[in-house]
């Protein structure tokens, strides 16, 4: 069985390829395969004490009123117990007419996350060997201070300072917003290059689609055909400049587009805030941002 | 009292799984123009509303209930429109799809479905 990495806000996993994603939330995914929902996973950030009892409680509670289904706890199955070693586990099932399922509650003790993931059957249970992957695959932190969002067919490594903001999955368009403070990386994704790119150049469908004209203000840094990156400065009238010193300060907008031949896409990354954004910052943003 | 009791309707619709296996099929009343840049001009007729005809014909214009409108395929549009030939599934149209533009599947899915939902509401195509 061929599997993929899936990563998204501060959880990691992998799944069978011929599972895609259906549902996303902020904190939320949800799998299925050929229309039939396969596994869903939400999670959260816990302050404070966590009782898995309670929270499978609400959760009995929750699924009642919506489908009708009988939730119980049931103890944690052997074959999950290596996998979840490093959780705090509680495993549940529940069935109702049309549809079972099972799964676990899991609490982290080091990032204090506590998880929600279940395993839907309709017409029959998945293998022991399946779940055991996904679930010896899962982690609910990084390691190293950096997060990894993989979904569809990007792949990004963000400072885990960041928090997600807005994300859109168009078709033949993606963007993620991150934010920290004062800063910002936007990341996009836009598909198919040559189409996109059959009546105009890398450059000027950069300035179409972050809508800034080719000014003064705009000081190349490096433009070659598959690869552009601009400083843009704050415009000059001074209400301008007063309203991005009070925003965003004073600092240029970093953009950098490139393109990808081979997998005929277009990466675009906008990084700004209100210091001077560090050239080392925005390699490491665009190095570690592309197609999977 | 069964006056009040609220009518379930019958849902026409299919399902997802359903609906990539079916075949779609070019009306045949549309008249296709290539043009030079290898796009492709649609030209479709469109049934007039029954007022419209009958104010038209109170003014003594024509009595044809039908008038034609156009339509431009951009390249994606063009291809997919090329892709219907009455054999190819919807699945097979849209894995074709991805296949030429490496879209992500699911990201073709989406833009292929629309785009034939689109004709298929200006009755340009139909589902068999």
């Amino acid at each position: 069985m061929d599997w993929r990495e899936i990563a998204w806000n501060g959880v990691r996993c992998e799944i069978p390829d011929s599972w895609e994603v259906v549902k996303i939330g902020l904190r939320y995914l949800m799998f299925a395969e050929k229309s039939a929902p396969m596994m869903e996973i939400k999670w959260g950030q816990i302050r404070g004490k966590f009782s898995h009892h309670s929270q499978l409680r609400r959760l009995a509670m929750q699924q009642r009123k919506k489908f009708g289904k009988t939730l119980k706890e049931i103890p944690l199955p052997p074959e999950w117990r290596t996998p979840l070693s490093e959780f705090i586990s509680v495993a549940f099932s529940w069935h109702s007419q049309t549809i079972s399922g099972s799964g676990a509650v899991l609490y982290c003790p080091t990032c204090k996350t506590a998880t929600l993931m279940q395993f839907f059957q309709k017409h029959s249970a998945h293998s022991t060997a399946l779940v055991q992957h996904i679930l010896g695959s899962f982690q609910d932190h990084s390691r190293d201070n950096r997060v990894i969002w993989a979904l569809f067919d990007i792949r990004a490594l963000i400072p885990a300072e960041f928090d997600l903001i807005k994300y859109r999955f168009d078709a033949g368009q993606y963007e993620l917003i991150f934010s920290y403070k004062k800063q910002k990386i936007t990341l996009w994704r836009w598909v198919p290059a040559s189409v996109l790119l059959h009546k105009q150049n890398l450059e000027e469908f950069a300035h179409r689609v972050t809508r800034f004209a080719l000014k003064k203000t705009v000081a190349p840094v490096r433009a070659d055909p598959d690869w552009v990156e601009w400083e843009v400065l704050p415009s000059t009238p001074w209400w301008s400049r007063w309203r991005s010193r009070r925003l965003l300060g004073h600092a240029p907008t970093y953009y950098r587009f490139w393109h990808l031949r081979e997998k005929n896409r277009i990466f675009g990354v906008k990084i700004e805030g209100k210091q001077a954004i560090d050239s080392e910052f925005v390699n490491s943003i665009c190095a570690g941002y592309g197609s999977v | 009292m069964a006056v009040f009791k609220r009518k379930h309707k019958v849902s026409s619709q299919i399902s997802r799984i359903e609906a990539l296996k079916c075949t779609p099929i070019k009306n045949v009343h549309v008249k296709e123009t290539r043009l030079e840049n290898g796009a492709v001009l649609l030209t479709y007729p469109v049934a007039m509303r029954p007022w419209i005809t009958g104010l038209i014909r109170r003014f003594g214009g024509h009595s044809e209930r039908t008038f034609t409108r156009k339509l431009q395929l951009d390249d994606l549009g063009t291809h997919v429109w090329d892709l219907i030939d009455g054999i190819n599934t919807v699945q097979k149209v849209i894995q074709r799809f991805a296949e030429k533009y490496q879209f992500h599947l699911k990201e073709a899915e989406v833009s292929v479905t629309r785009f034939l939902r689109e004709l298929g509401r200006r009755g340009i195509i139909g589902l068999q």
